[in-house]
């Protein structure tokens, strides 16, 4: 799917939702979730090939850049968004609160080696 | 192609409208919320299963 039939999709959804506003408010918000989803998940197939990439680069640069955490972070903050932004849509901005802190905690623990790394690298230098 | 979703829900979301101001007009409110409820879980249905194969395909593609 490319970006052009991913605009109508984007399009016609916020029209046809702004449509039934007013008389059904939570279907509305279903046809904006709907799109959403769709969208998402025509931008599976190219990040598909950006992954891979980024595993050859990691691959052949050794041990040293260690990749695993960078792409379960971007996972993590892509779902997360995804969730969050609905629950502000729907005017719930306590819970898009929540989904966004739990996002940040995870990326925190993903990157916890990472940093742990870096550290023993800084210290080792001294 | 996917688009067909979007004006699936659009179209029970116009219905279900419909009906609610049919029912409210004839004086039956709480069938008018049956309706709204109704179309509103057909709906779910629908979402859920786009829903979840975007998930799955978010955890096989960032290995989460």
């Amino acid at each position: 799917m490319d970006i052009f039939q991913a605009s109508v999709v984007g399009a016609s959804a916020a029209v046809l939702s702004l449509a039934i506003k007013k008389q059904a408010p939570e279907i509305s918000l279903m046809i904006a979730i709907a799109a959403g989803t769709i969208i998402f998940i025509a931008c599976a197939e190219p990040l598909f090939s950006v992954v891979s990439l980024m595993k050859s680069i990691s691959g052949r640069l050794g041990g040293l850049a260690d990749i695993a955490p960078v792409i379960k972070i971007i996972g993590i903050a892509a779902a997360a968004e995804f969730a969050s932004q609905i629950c502000a849509d729907a005017g719930e901005r306590a819970i898009a609160a929540k989904i966004e802190f739990l996002a940040k905690t995870l990326i925190i623990v993903a990157s916890a080696p990472v940093l742990v790394n870096l550290l023993y690298l800084v210290t080792s230098l001294t | 192609m996917d688009i067909k979703i979007v004006f699936q829900i659009a179209a029970v979301g116009i219905l279900v409208a419909v009906l609610n101001q049919v029912l409210q007009r004839a004086g039956r409110e709480e069938q008018a919320m049956m309706t709204s409820l109704a179309g509103l879980i057909v709906v779910l249905f629908w979402i859920i299963q786009y829903i979840s194969e975007l998930f799955t395909t978010v955890r096989t593609l960032f290995q989460l």
